[in-house]
């Protein structure tokens, strides 16, 4: 493995930790209100600072990475799963059946993903969980159409004519030999839009949309600190960076895992 | 005895590629089909795997009807292109332990110790067992397809095309092991080629398509006596191919 992806990874999981372990290293409590301190700059007490409320923003960032994180990775898992299912269906099954998703798929994807969002969260309610179901009833299509156009691409080669020449079941040959062939992709795509789902959750938060106060998470953080951007930056300048960075990570690590699945480009890139 | 039988066989996409063919292979019968790109052959070599469907006309195995689930193991195909007949996520060892598993329902180490036997004989070593398909070259992977269809020990063995991608000293060494095999295992082939100067070798019985019809049929040497444009035309390319 090369050592950029290792890395990347350790990266990851760092930020995976902290998303898991944060409120045990938040060095006060997110929620704890104290208007003496209310929108202290950086300091060695609050090295993020305090918002209006007197609250610590590090200890805000760090607890608020459960919600970004638990989220986006459960948002992540759902349209990724049902877009796979829906995939498959389609592109192992007859050319009828494959028109009839598509039509749905075309359907959905006509809507704008964040209006359409906005719609159904304000329809149910505003909520984090509303929010992650209105977005993840749009963008599972990006899935089944990837998806499906890969199975196609696939079902074409020799390789899977050759599996059930050597007497490999048909459910075996979609688990051993289809996947593996397209996972890699999904994988990529996958783990891009890790970048572009948080942010889009953080722009449904700081349209007041998703998290609600006084919940730490940082979409939200964005939205509370605008009214404060010229007299207290670092309320939005430390979420923004945080997001940025995981951002970053996520997109950088998914190009290299896609090049560490698969085992040719792997070595030449070696 | 008679091995295999296509009787008024026809095959239509948007055209019809196939066309009311009838022919028939013997046990241990090595049967040519040659033709310019386009006649059909590679159509033809899908129709008697059981990849896909004939629009009508009839396939027996045996003198019934074949039930290419059943027959699966009697009828084995190699293809053309070596690279895409292997995953390339998947390395040889799995690739050839495959048929062990679903056809003799063997465990890996008993399998293991076959498939190293069967390398020897098409000219591999156990090495290229732990290497994905990418690894090795053209010839060497043609061998291993091979080495999957002797594993299976087919009655009838499907070469389409199977060394069209490969360089001639390569072709000739498929060549020869096919003609082992026809010999040891008694094992009838169809053998599906654009050049002559290969199937003349060894085949019995050569088909020549044209336009999805057979336009001749015959030995090797019936073929040479063919004042048919089309046959005089793959002569003189076999001629020139050496």
């Amino acid at each position: 493995m090369k050592r950029k992806l290792k890395i990347e990874i350790g990266l990851a999981v760092l930020l995976l930790l902290i998303a898991l372990f944060g409120s045990f290293l938040a060095p006060y409590d997110p929620l704890k209100v104290n208007y003496d301190f209310s929108l202290q700059p950086p300091s060695f007490l609050h090295i993020f600072g305090t918002d209006k409320l007197g609250r610590d923003v590090f200890s805000r960032i760090l607890c608020g990475a459960k919600t970004s994180f638990g989220l986006t990775f459960l948002m992540l898992f759902l349209i990724v799963f049902i877009g796979m299912i829906v995939g498959l269906i389609a592109g192992l099954s007859n050319d009828k059946v494959e028109s009839f998703f598509n039509n749905i798929i075309n359907g959905l994807l006509a809507f704008p993903d964040t209006i359409f969002a906005i719609a159904i969260v304000g329809i149910v309610g505003a909520g984090l969980f509303n929010t992650v179901f209105a977005l993840a009833l749009i963008w599972w299509t990006k899935y089944a159409r990837l998806t499906l156009a890969l199975v196609k691409q696939e079902k074409k080669k020799n390789y899977l004519v050759i599996s059930k020449m050597s007497g490999v079941p048909p459910l075996q040959r979609i688990i051993r030999y289809l996947l593996p062939n397209i996972l890699s992709q999904i994988l990529v795509t996958a783990f891009l839009d890790i970048g572009n789902m948080m942010i889009s959750l953080a722009g449904l938060s700081f349209l007041g949309l998703a998290s609600q106060p006084p919940q730490p998470e940082w979409g939200a953080m964005l939205y509370e600190s605008k009214q404060f951007m010229q007299v207290a930056p670092w309320m939005m300048f430390f979420p923004g960076l945080v997001l940025f960075i995981c951002v970053l990570i996520f997109n950088l690590l998914s190009e290299d895992i896609r090049d560490y699945l698969d085992p040719k480009h792997y070595e030449e890139k070696l | 005895m008679r091995l295999f039988e296509a009787k008024d066989l026809t095959k239509k996409y948007d055209k019809t590629v196939l066309n009311h063919l009838d022919f028939s292979i013997d046990e241990g019968e090595v049967v040519g089909i040659i033709g310019v790109s386009g006649c059909g052959k590679s159509t033809l070599a899908r129709l008697v795997s059981g990849i896909e469907k004939p629009s009508s006309g009839s396939l027996l195995y045996q003198g019934k009807t074949v039930d290419f689930k059943k027959s699966r193991k009697d009828i084995q195909l190699i293809l053309q292109n070596p690279i895409e007949s292997f995953s390339p996520r998947m390395k040889i060892k799995q690739f050839l332990y495959e048929p062990y598993h679903y056809f003799y329902h063997l465990n890996k180490k008993e399998a293991m110790t076959a498939i190293k036997k069967i390398l020897e004989q098409v000219g591999m070593d156990e090495t290229c067992l732990g290497k994905y398909p990418h690894e090795l070259s053209g010839g060497q992977l043609q061998r291993i397809s091979i080495a999957r269809a002797l594993i299976i020990q087919p009655q009838l063995l499907i070469c389409d095309e199977i060394t069209s991608s490969l360089d001639q000293v390569i072709q000739r060494d498929i060549i020869e092991l096919l003609k082992q095999c026809v010999y040891k295992y008694h094992m009838a082939i169809l053998f599906v080629s654009h050049d002559l100067s290969l199937v003349h070798e060894f085949c019995h019985q050569v088909l020549v398509l044209n336009d999805g019809k057979i336009i001749e049929k015959g030995t090797i040497q019936q073929l040479y006596k063919s004042e048919n444009e089309v046959v005089q035309n793959l002569l003189k390319a076999a001629y020139l191919n050496g």
